[in-house]
């Protein structure tokens, strides 16, 4: 705790309690309204708790209830659960420190209060506020917290003010305070808000009530405000009227006490009340007198009785100015009586001495002759509360409990209050008839809560004649969902002089009683539950009394339950004693109270009197001295002992009256009023507060938003941290693809900038697309490629049979034959089916496909790798290698489409292959003859075919065979369609549209494919022709001869131009660089180029085969294969330069013919076999 | 000859003729904004050092014009440096860079090529260790991220090349 600036604390409640009242787009939760007032609550934002809101309507100024808020002391008057409130310092005009304690309405215990209450008006804006916060003070040990709460009060029109109360209540306050835990009582709390919304209709109430001379002086105040001294002057008559009445009433100290709390008009008022009720008192008095009068005709004797009974009802009067104090003084003195014993009973000297089921009871010593006897206790009856008030102090208590004789209202004094006569008997005299007086009160609280209290309405120092004392005592019954909860606090003070005690011990006593007290109880839940439970006589709660004669008998009976075998003992050692006392009891009390020579008489009396129906639900015990010789000074001193409490208790009073007349000066001299300047009439100060630094006091810190983490800025911790990320990208493309991947693996941040696809590209232009004029076409090649290689992947099998060595060696043999042409005899072939449309339609799929694959990252690292694995396996030979086997002769011919192979062999066969299976999908026999060529076949392929494929799906192709047919075959049907013959013998035939060559021996002819005429024909002496190649401008062919030479022969001229010397051997094999230079294979193992344009000599001559070269492919002018007897080698060509061997791959047979594209090649065998070699994986 | 002056950022003044200033685009267009005036031209991001030797690979390219390549394929190439500009790169690592920056900032083009072909046959013929021992390059890569790298790696690689 520490002291702190109390204008700033002030000034932070203020603002909070604003912000609720005012900031009404919270979402409030509307809980119904309770005499004309709204109430809503919400759920405390900050921590576990509620926030009630409740808003009512008064028709006065907002002077009034604010200045009977400011006067602290007034609360306990017209608040219902206000249990006390005292003013403890008041710090300035504004700022008090005041002490509150409140009742539950649930019988919980009650809570004590310390608040700050700041007052203030905010003319400008027609209001006026009080604002609350909890405080410590010395004086008060242990307040409860509440957060800061307040009233507004707001002028709606000049006459009318609208009040509003916000109160923020946390969850451990909204329970009640019990050592029953029950979750129902706390719903409620949290459902109701049953804690406060008594406040503000209480505080309506009080002012409707009390102040309509105030509203008229309001009234003229408000047109005058000068009339507001007339106003003090009066308060200051009404005080001297006061002290008047105490000088008046000297003669009655309990009517000075009671005028000197007294000390406003409230109180004037409710003394004329009082008389009131005195005068209807006493006329119900002389009522019953004339009733009793009619009733007893018979001696005087019997008026006796009835003349002691209105003895009774004389004292009333002086004890009905308690009585009227509060409608709810019962409740608020049952609320102090369930804070002793449930908070702290050790304290205030109660003794638990036994706890059963729902019931723990109490018992403590007031002095030496009597104790207090207590029962605490709640339970559920499955009923409605108004079954259960009804068997409650009710004309049915008789039914429910046998000890009870009867009950009766003799007086209603108001709503709340009435006066009942209770006859009953006592567990210790069962015989004898009691009666007592008891003051009842019945309060009605929200959702149906009812409160029923009572006490005696006699003082406690009458115990002496009566022998009990009822202490406020009460019944709460709380109405659920289903049934009710009834909780129950029962107090009462019996006469128990000590010589009791050494007939009966104390414990026995106090067992007993508080088995009665739990029957009563009991019985009050059987019969709400079962009207009829009489019947059922078993389940008796407690023995009749008609069968008691004595209260040892029950104590027999208890004890025996005890299983106590000294008590047995010790009644029957004695009981002629206890006769003797017993009787001696009788005698004395009918020697003092009645002049009676017969003991049957008053008792026929007493119980036809009962049998008018009256008694009571608790039982008391009363008694007299046991002896004649003692009783006179016991007798004295019981009234010396009260006098002496009365006069401790007078003292006290005195002090307090002291107390509260110097806070009422206070009051008076301050009044705060509803004004422009009402701060000219208030004093200001500064002042200190006594602040908890509790854990109530912090908010829970909010949970803070999880930052994002910065990214971390990739750097390389060297100087290209300088360079910009444009700038180290740049120096990136001038270095080669190996460095550039080199330069990824040494950082992250360089691994980002390495794989930009932007640096890829450039690498793959400048490596792969030297040839800038066929970009576009080649572009589109490798796309297709890619494409294709994805399917083969897939679809690839691989053969593991080994290859079978073939002797098959036979030679390169065609007989010579020739006839002179003649007619034809078929008539015209049609022309064959046009490929443009289909390559158009084959561009536009390549395009669009294109477009999807430029999509994926890194397109063009992955091209580069392509192109560059393709390339490196190309140099060491590491392709992939797939045999096609199935042809039993020489393979002459063979050619790739996109996803085919076609073959023709000297086996008179024509087949088709599937690429990724590598199985023979048809095959085509070409009558009897041996098919020794075919359309666009390896020996054909030209520098201006721009499409690495020759073949495509749809077409007819033509087949050359051995005996001079032509057959036409259609690809997608794999079907001969037509043949056409106008020759009987060829070597080798050579299609271009309608030009076909053939040669044959030492001939070579030209024919028109649609007329069958031939057009040229060229004979050569002294050699046979090896190999044909028709050149780039169609108007020269190029002849390689068995006697060493190549001859240049002129189609148009008809004559041959030039021969090319320097082989060897037999030329074997020739094919074309570019337009000019071409390079031949020769019987002299070896390769040379030439360029036509400079005949005489070979540019170069290379000596790398083994054997006699027999076949040659050439792609691209990039690479080159070229096959012998017993091996494949690859080249490198570059421009001009010599050609480049790579490496050299074996075989076992003799290579007839080759093919080779971007990434396969395609080799046929003399044995008839065929390898297919695929770069591109490995 | 006109004359322009040039000022460095730590404020040293430099004179040079204005058909060699003007090998810089950056100053060309400076001039041509503002007009021919004798206040100087201010380089912030150049310090005088660098300048100095921008200026004066500005005034040796002046007085010997090196032919003008026609194949623009051949930009790329790193083994085609003159022998001048082979020696002005033979300079510290932190001047080179500063260098660099300086072109790139000045839009001399030749110069920017040079000292750019000059980081790049730094790291020719390298292994990615040598590369970062060169440059003084942190390796934050994990043993296991290097492995799995080189190996995605290896169709770029010949024999022995890490």
């Amino acid at each position: 705790m520490q002291y702190v600036n109390g204008m700033d604390i002030v000034k932070s409640v203020y603002d909070e309690v604003k912000y609720l009242i005012n900031y009404t787009t919270m979402p409030w939760t509307d809980l119904g309204e309770y005499e004309e007032c709204s109430v809503q609550s919400i759920e405390n934002p900050t921590e576990e708790g509620l926030i009630f809101k409740c808003i009512g309507e008064i028709n006065t100024s907002p002077e009034i209830p604010l200045n009977v808020l400011y006067n602290a002391n007034l609360q306990q008057i017209w608040d219902e659960l206000c249990i006390e409130s005292k003013k403890i310092e008041q710090l300035d005009s504004c700022n008090s420190v005041d002490y509150y304690s409140f009742g539950s309405p649930l019988g919980g215990a009650p809570r004590d209060f310390v608040f700050l209450r700041n007052f203030s008006v905010d003319f400008e804006n027609k209001s006026a506020w009080v604002v609350i916060r909890s405080i410590h003070h010395e004086s008060i040990p242990s307040p409860t917290y509440m957060k800061p709460s307040g009233w507004e009060f707001l002028q709606i029109s000049p006459n009318k003010t609208r009040i509003t109360l916000v109160v923020q209540i946390n969850d451990l306050t909204i329970a009640p305070y019990l050592r029953i835990n029950s979750v129902d009582l706390k719903r409620i709390y949290r459902n109701t808000g049953i804690q406060i919304t008594h406040t503000l209709p209480n505080l309506i109430k009080y002012i409707k009530k009390n102040y309509k001379k105030e509203i008229e002086n309001n009234f003229k105040k408000f047109k005058t405000p000068d009339l507001f001294n007339p106003n003090l002057n009066n308060n200051n008559n009404n005080n001297n009227n006061n002290n008047n009445n105490n000088n008046n009433n000297n003669n009655n100290n309990n009517n000075n006490n009671n005028n000197n709390n007294n000390n406003n008009q409230q109180q004037n008022i409710k003394n004329s009340n009082s008389n009131e009720n005195n005068n209807n008192n006493s006329d119900s008095i002389t009522n019953s007198n004339s009733n009793e009068n009619l009733n007893e005709k018979d001696g005087k004797k019997i008026l006796l009785p009835q003349l002691s009974e209105e003895f009774e009802f004389l004292d009333v009067d002086e004890e009905l100015y308690d009585v009227d104090k509060t409608p709810t003084f019962m409740f608020k003195e049952t609320s102090k009586t369930v804070g002793e014993l449930e908070v702290n009973p050790v304290e205030t000297g109660w003794n638990c001495f036994r706890k059963f089921n729902d019931y723990t009871f109490y018992y403590r010593d007031y002095d030496e002759n009597s104790l207090d006897f207590a029962c605490s206790g709640s339970s559920f009856i499955d009923a409605s509360a108004e079954v259960i008030f009804s068997y409650i102090f009710s004309e049915y208590s008789c039914k429910i409990d046998q000890w009870t004789c009867g009950m009766k209202t003799l007086k209603k004094l108001d709503q709340v209050t009435s006066l009942e006569r209770m006859s009953f008997r006592s567990v210790l005299a069962p015989k004898d008839v009691l009666s007592a007086v008891l003051v009842k009160q019945v309060n009605y609280f929200q959702k149906g809560i009812i409160f029923l209290g009572y006490r005696s309405l006699l003082k406690p120092s009458t115990i002496v004649k009566t022998g009990f004392w009822y202490s406020p005592s009460a019944y709460y019954i709380i109405p659920q969902e289903r049934g009710c909860i009834i909780r129950y606090i029962l107090k009462f003070r019996m006469y128990l002089p000590p010589s009791t005690y050494k007939i009966y011990p104390k414990k026995q006593i106090l067992y007993v009683i508080s088995e009665k007290t739990r029957a009563t109880v009991e019985m009050i839940k059987y019969y709400s539950i079962n009207p009829f439970y009489l019947h059922k006589r078993k389940q008796q709660e407690f023995p009749h009394w008609e069968g008691i004669d004595k209260f040892s008998e029950l104590a027999e009976i208890f004890s025996n339950i005890q299983i106590r075998h000294s008590k047995p003992s010790l009644i029957i050692n004695s009981p002629p004693n206890s006769n003797n006392h017993e009787n001696e009891k009788k005698r004395k009390f009918r020697d003092n109270g009645i002049n009676s020579t017969s003991i049957s008489i008053p008792s026929t009396q007493f119980c036809f009197s009962s049998g008018g129906g009256s008694g009571g639900s608790s039982s008391s015990s009363s008694s007299t001295s046991s002896s004649l010789t003692f009783s006179p000074p016991q007798q004295l001193s019981s009234p010396t002992s009260s006098s002496s409490s009365s006069t401790f208790s007078n003292d006290s009073a005195l002090i307090d009256n002291n107390q509260q007349l110097d806070i009422n000066n206070n009051n008076d001299q301050e009044y705060l009023r509803f004004s422009e300047n009402w701060e000219s009439y208030i004093t200001r100060k500064p002042f200190l507060l006594l602040i908890s630094s509790g854990l109530h006091l912090r908010k829970p810190p909010k949970k803070k938003s999880p930052r994002y983490l910065e990214s971390h800025n990739l750097k390389t911790c060297s100087l290209f941290d300088l360079l910009p990320y444009e700038m180290i990208q740049y120096i990136f493309t001038l270095m080669d693809a190996t460095h550039l991947i080199r330069m990824s693996r040494t950082c992250k941040y360089f691994n980002r900038i390495c794989l930009d696809d932007n640096i890829w590209r450039d690498l793959y232009n400048r490596e792969f697309t030297k040839n800038s004029s066929d970009s576009l076409f080649k572009w589109s090649s490798i796309e297709d490629i890619n494409l294709g290689t994805e399917k083969k992947q897939l679809l690839d099998l691989t053969f593991d049979h080994s290859k079978k060595k073939s002797n098959n060696s036979s030679p390169l043999s065609a007989s010579s034959s020739s006839s002179s042409p003649s007619p034809p005899l078929l008539p015209p072939p049609p022309p064959p089916i046009p490929q443009l449309p289909d390559m158009l339609l084959e561009n536009n799929n390549k395009y669009n496909n294109r477009e999807q694959i430029q999509k994926n990252e890194h397109y063009w690292l992955n091209m580069f790798r392509e192109k560059e694995t393709i390339n490196r396996h190309w140099r060491a030979g590491n392709g992939k290698v797939s045999n096609l086997r199935g042809h039993k002769g020489k393979i002459s011919c063979l050619q790739m489409a996109p996803n085919q192979i076609f073959t023709g062999s000297k086996d008179k066969e024509f087949k088709s292959w599937n690429i990724a299976t590598k199985q023979c999908e048809s095959t085509t026999r070409c009558g009897a003859s041996s098919v020794i060529s075919f359309e666009k076949d390896n020996f054909t392929k030209l520098s201006t075919d721009i499409f690495p494929y020759c073949l495509f799906m749809h077409g007819i192709i033509r087949l050359g065979c051995s005996n001079g047919a032509i057959q036409h075959y259609n690809i997608a049907t794999k079907e001969i369609e037509k043949e056409q013959r106008f020759l009987y013998v060829s070597n080798g035939f050579i299609f271009m549209k309608r030009d076909i060559y053939s040669y044959e021996s030492n001939t070579v002819k030209l024919y028109d494919s649609e007329t069958e005429q031939e057009l040229q024909m060229i004979e050569i002496e002294n050699t046979k022709i090896n190999h044909c190649k028709i050149g780039r401008f169609e108007n020269f062919c190029m002849i390689a001869c068995t006697d060493k030479t190549v001859k240049l022969w002129d189609i148009d001229s008809n004559k041959t131009e030039l021969v090319l010397n320097g082989h060897k051997g037999s030329v074997n094999c020739l094919d074309f660089l570019n337009d000019y230079q071409l390079i031949t294979g020769s019987s002299d193992k070896t390769i040379r180029m030439w360029d036509i344009r400079n005949p005489s000599s070979a540019i170069h001559n290379i000596k790398s085969h083994s054997s006699k070269v027999k076949a040659i492919s050439i792609y691209n002018n990039l690479r080159m294969c070229t096959g012998d007897e017993d091996s494949i080698c690859l080249w490198n060509l570059e421009g001009s330069n010599e050609p480049n061997l790579l490496t050299t791959i074996n075989n076992l047979s003799p290579v007839e013919c080759l093919s080779i594209d971007d990434e396969t090649m395609l080799a046929g065998f003399s044995d008839g076999e065929v390898s297919y070699y695929d770069f591109n994986s490995k | 000859m006109s004359l322009v002056k040039l000022e460095s950022s730590d404020e040293k003044v430099f004179e040079i003729e204005k058909e060699i200033a003007c090998m810089s685009v950056t100053i060309k267009n400076m001039i041509e904004d503002i007009g021919e005036s004798d206040a100087p031209i201010p380089l912030p991001n150049v310090t005088s050092t660098i300048l100095e030797k921008v200026l004066d690979y500005c005034r040796h390219h002046h007085q010997h014009p090196s032919p003008q390549g026609d194949d623009k394929k051949d930009e790329k190439r790193l083994d085609d440096i003159p022998p001048y500009d082979r020696d002005f790169c033979k300079v510290d690592q932190p001047t080179l860079f500063e260098l660099i920056l300086a072109a790139n900032y000045l839009d001399i083009k030749p110069l920017l090529d040079v000292t750019c072909k000059t980081v790049a046959n730094m790291i020719r013929g390298k292994t990615p260790e040598e590369i970062r021992k060169i440059f003084n390059i942190k390796n934050d890569f994990t043993p296991e991220e290097e492995e799995q790298i080189r190996k995605e790696n290896e169709w770029c690689e010949d024999k022995g090349g890490n």
